[in-house]
C-alpha cells in the first residue's frame, strides 16, 4: 500500500445518536489523539452547516448511514420532491403532505423519491469533495448512489462477472409480473425495492399454473382510498392473489428489482446465507444468518450460526471460493473502504452468489474478526496505512 | 422449520449425487440420489431420461437403494412422480437387489412441499416385494392403494398435511414386519384432513406385529394423539414412540406424564412443542430417555400454535 500523507481530522457525516456513530468514535481512540468531527446529516440537509468549511485539506472522511431518523428521513423526501427521475417510477408524496407527515414507525414512505432526494445530497457532497485536495474519501458518494440502487448495483456486478441471480426487468405491475414469469417459467422471485435496504419491501414469491404464495415481513394497512405498507418484524404468507396484487402493485410504483429465488442451502433446520464484510477489498467479518423463512436479515429476529462450523463442514477449498466472491465484489468499488456483501449458497454449497451489497452494512455488533469488530478492523486498517 | 437440508443417509448407506458422466462408481456402499438439484426448473429433459441413464448403467444391478429429488418443473404441479415410478417398475428385473426407495428428497427451499406432486405408489410397491425401506414425500397425488407387503420393515410419509385416505389405506394395511412407521399428519389448511378415527387401528398392538417405533409427528391434533395413545394397547409393544413436530401442549403432555407404560419405552421423542416449563420439568424427572427439546412459544397475538413442517 502506497503511503498517504497525514490527514489531521476525520470527519465524518452521519446521526450523531445512531449506535454506528458511537462504535465509531469508540473505534477512533485506538489512534492516538485524533481529530473527529461530526457533520450531522440534518444540519447538512437543511443547510445549518456548510461542508466545504468543514473539511479541509488533508482530512479523513466518512460517509454514514442516514437512517434511523425520521427527522432526516423527512428532509430527504423534501430534497428528493422535484427531482426529475429517469426511471419514472410515479409514486410521489408533496412538499405539503410532507409537512404535515406524521412519523409512523415502519411504513415504507416513497423510497424512490428518497433515494432521490439522498442522490441530490450525495451529489452535492461529491462536488465539495472533489475540489479538496489530500483528503481521503472513505465512502465515495459515486458509489453511494450505485449501492443504494439495486438495479444499478445488480447491472454494474453484471458487467464485472461476479456471479449474480438472474433478474426479471421491466416490471411495473402485478399482471405483468405474471405474464413475464408465465412466459418464461420462471416459478419463483424475489421482488426488493430497488431503493429499498434491509428486507424493506422484499417479497419472495412464487407461482404455478394452480396456486401462488407470497412471504413478506410487509404489513399492508388499508387506510381510506389508500393502502399503507409497513415493514414489521414478522414474516407473513399471503395466499390471496388480490393482497399479493395490491403489494406488488404498490412496490412497483416505487420501482422493483426482481431476481430469480435461488434456493438457499439449509443448516440445523434452517436456510441460511452470509454476512460479509470486506475492508479495502479483503473479507473480514463474517455472520452466519439462519432464518426459517426466505427472508435471513437479522433484525427479523433470525438467528445466527456459526460460522466456524460452517466452514469445516464446507470445507476450505468451498470456504476460498466464498472468499473470492467477496473479493471479486468487493473490487467493483475499489475507492469503497468497507462493504457488507451477502452471499447466498445453493444447497449442499453447491454454488455460491452475490445477493446483495450495502453501502452502510458494517453494523455487525459483537462480530469480531482477528478480536477486533468492524469499526475496530476499518480503523486499524487505516493505521496500517499510516492514514493517521 | 421447513425441511431445508437433503437426506445424507438412507437405508443404512450414505447418499452421493447419480453423476450421469461418472456412473455408477460404488453401488454397494453408496445410496444413489437421482435429481436435478435446484435447478429444476432449468431442466433440458425429463428426469426419466437421466433415470434411463442410470438403469442402463452395468452396475445397476448391485444398487440396493435409490433416492429421487426434483424431477422437471418441480414446483409447477403440472408433473407428477407418475413417470418416475412407471420408469422404476418397468425396471424392476434390473434392480433386484433394490431395498430401499426415497422418492421426494425435495427441499422446501426447491419447492413447497405442498406442491410436491406424488402419484400412486401402490405400482412400485407391488414390484419390489423385498423392498425394505420406503419413504416418501409430499402428500398432493399419493396414495398407496391397498397396502399389503411382506418386505417392508420401515415406511416413512412426509407431509405438511397427510390425507385421511392415506392414513386409512396405512391404518388397514398388512405389513408383517413394519418395524419403523412415521407420518407427518400435518395441517388441514393443507390436506392434512385425517382425524383421531382413522388413526385408531393403529393403537391396537394386532396391526404390526414387529412394530418397534411409532412417529405420529408434525400434527395438529397431537394432543388427542396423546390422550388416546395413553391407554392404548401399543404403547406395550413399541419401544419408540415419536409425537415431535406438533403441536403438543400440557393437555396432551399429562396424559402421558400419568402414562405407566411410559417407562417401557427406549426413547419418547417430542421435541418442538407447546409444553409449559413446569411440564418440561416433570418429563425431565420421569427417568426416561425423553427428548423435549425445542419448546415453541405461542405466537402472542392470537396464540395460534402450529406444527413444524406445514407449507
Amino acid at each position: 500500500m502506497s503511503s498517504i500523507p497525514f490527514h489531521n481530522l476525520f470527519v465524518v457525516i452521519g446521526n450523531p445518536e445512531n449506535r454506528r456513530i458511537q462504535f465509531l468514535l469508540k473505534a477512533l481512540k485506538m489512534v492516538h489523539s485524533p481529530r473527529v468531527k461530526i457533520v450531522p446529516w440534518i444540519d447538512l440537509l437543511k443547510g445549518r452547516v456548510h461542508l466545504d468549511r468543514e473539511i479541509g485539506k488533508n482530512c479523513i472522511v466518512r460517509i454514514d448511514s442516514p437512517g434511523e431518523n425520521p427527522l432526516v428521513e423527512r428532509q430527504i423526501l423534501l430534497n428528493g420532491v422535484d427531482e426529475p427521475d429517469e426511471s419514472d417510477n410515479p409514486a410521489r408524496i408533496s412538499k405539503k403532505q410532507l409537512c404535515n407527515l406524521v412519523f409512523e414507525k415502519g411504513r415504507i414512505l416513497f423510497p424512490r423519491q428518497w433515494y432521490l432526494g439522498f442522490r441530490k445530497v450525495l451529489n452535492k457532497i461529491n462536488r465539495i469533495l472533489l475540489a479538496k485536495q489530500g483528503i481521503k474519501v472513505l465512502q465515495p458518494p459515486k458509489d453511494i448512489e450505485i449501492l443504494f440502487d439495486k438495479r444499478l448495483c445488480h447491472a454494474k456486478c453484471s458487467e464485472n462477472r461476479i456471479s449474480v441471480p438472474k433478474i426479471v426487468t421491466k416490471v411495473n405491475s402485478f399482471d405483468e409480473l405474471v405474464e413475464k414469469l408465465r412466459h418464461a417459467k420462471t416459478r419463483r422471485v424475489f421482488i426488493k425495492l430497488a431503493n429499498g435496504s434491509s428486507a424493506s419491501g422484499v417479497v419472495a414469491f412464487e407461482m404455478n399454473q394452480h396456486r401462488m404464495q407470497a412471504f413478506s415481513s410487509v404489513e399492508r394497512i388499508p387506510n381510506g382510498r389508500e393502502t399503507r405498507l409497513y415493514n414489521s418484524l414478522k414474516i407473513r404468507c399471503y395466499r390471496s392473489i388480490r393482497e399479493i396484487a395490491d403489494i406488488v402493485n404498490i412496490l412497483c410504483k416505487e420501482g422493483v428489482h426482481i431476481e430469480h429465488w435461488i434456493p438457499k442451502s439449509g443448516w440445523n433446520g434452517h436456510r441460511c446465507d452470509l454476512r460479509i464484510v470486506t475492508v479495502s477489498g479483503l473479507p473480514c467479518h463474517g455472520v452466519l444468518r439462519l432464518s426459517k423463512s426466505p427472508m435471513t436479515n437479522l433484525h427479523l429476529g433470525n438467528k445466527r450460526g456459526n460460522l466456524n462450523e460452517l466452514i469445516s463442514c464446507m470445507g476450505l477449498s468451498k470456504w476460498s471460493e466464498v472468499k473470492n466472491i467477496c473479493r471479486s465484489a468487493a473490487s467493483v468499488f475499489p475507492d469503497y473502504h468497507a462493504i457488507g456483501m451477502d452471499i447466498l449458497m445453493t444447497p449442499g454449497f453447491q454454488s455460491f452468489f452475490v445477493a446483495e451489497l450495502n453501502a452502510f452494512g458494517d453494523l455487525l455488533p459483537e462480530v469480531m474478526f482477528k478480536g477486533l469488530n468492524t469499526y475496530e478492523t476499518q480503523i486499524q486498517d487505516l493505521m496500517n496505512q499510516n492514514a493517521f | 422449520m421447513t425441511i431445508d437440508e437433503h437426506a445424507k443417509v438412507f437405508a443404512d448407506k450414505p447418499i452421493v449425487d447419480y453423476n450421469p458422466m461418472a456412473g455408477i462408481e460404488d453401488p454397494l456402499k453408496y445410496c444413489y440420489k437421482i435429481g436435478f438439484g435446484y435447478d429444476a426448473w432449468d431442466a433440458q429433459e425429463p428426469l426419466t431420461n437421466v433415470i434411463a441413464k442410470f438403469l442402463n448403467d452395468k452396475c445397476v444391478i448391485d444398487i440396493e437403494a435409490i433416492v429421487i429429488g426434483s424431477w422437471e418443473e418441480m414446483g409447477s404441479m403440472e408433473i407428477s412422480s407418475a413417470p418416475i415410478v412407471e420408469a422404476l417398475v418397468a425396471a424392476k428385473e434390473r434392480l433386484p437387489k433394490l431395498n430401499g426407495i426415497f422418492i421426494g428428497d425435495v427441499v422446501s427451499e426447491e419447492c413447497e412441499i405442498s406442491w410436491i406432486m406424488q402419484s400412486d405408489m401402490s405400482p412400485l410397491l407391488l414390484a419390489f416385494p423385498n423392498l425394505e425401506h420406503f419413504r416418501v414425500r409430499g402428500n398432493e397425488g399419493l396414495s398407496l392403494g391397498t397396502l399389503n407387503h411382506t418386505g417392508l420393515k420401515s415406511l416413512v410419509i412426509e407431509t405438511g398435511g397427510l390425507s385421511s385416505q392415506v392414513v386409512t389405506q396405512v391404518a388397514a394395511a398388512k405389513l408383517p414386519n413394519l418395524e419403523h412407521l412415521e407420518i407427518w399428519l400435518g395441517t388441514d389448511e393443507y390436506g392434512g384432513d385425517s382425524t383421531i378415527k382413522d388413526l385408531e387401528p393403529l393403537f391396537s398392538d394386532g396391526l404390526f406385529p414387529k412394530l418397534h417405533y411409532l412417529g405420529l409427528r408434525d400434527s395438529e391434533y397431537v394432543d388427542e394423539i396423546a390422550i388416546e395413545i395413553a391407554k392404548a394397547p401399543i404403547l406395550k409393544k413399541i419401544k419408540v414412540l415419536d409425537l415431535s413436530l406438533g403441536t403438543l401442549t400440557d393437555k396432551g403432555g399429562k396424559a402421558l406424564i400419568n402414562c405407566p407404560e411410559l417407562s417401557g419405552l427406549e426413547k419418547l421423542d417430542l421435541h418442538y412443542h407447546y409444553l409449559s416449563d413446569e411440564m418440561i420439568d416433570q418429563f425431565r424427572q420421569l427417568g426416561i430417555n425423553v427428548d423435549i427439546d425445542d419448546k415453541q412459544d405461542a405466537d402472542e397475538d392470537d396464540d395460534y400454535r402450529y406444527p413444524a413442517v406445514t407449507e
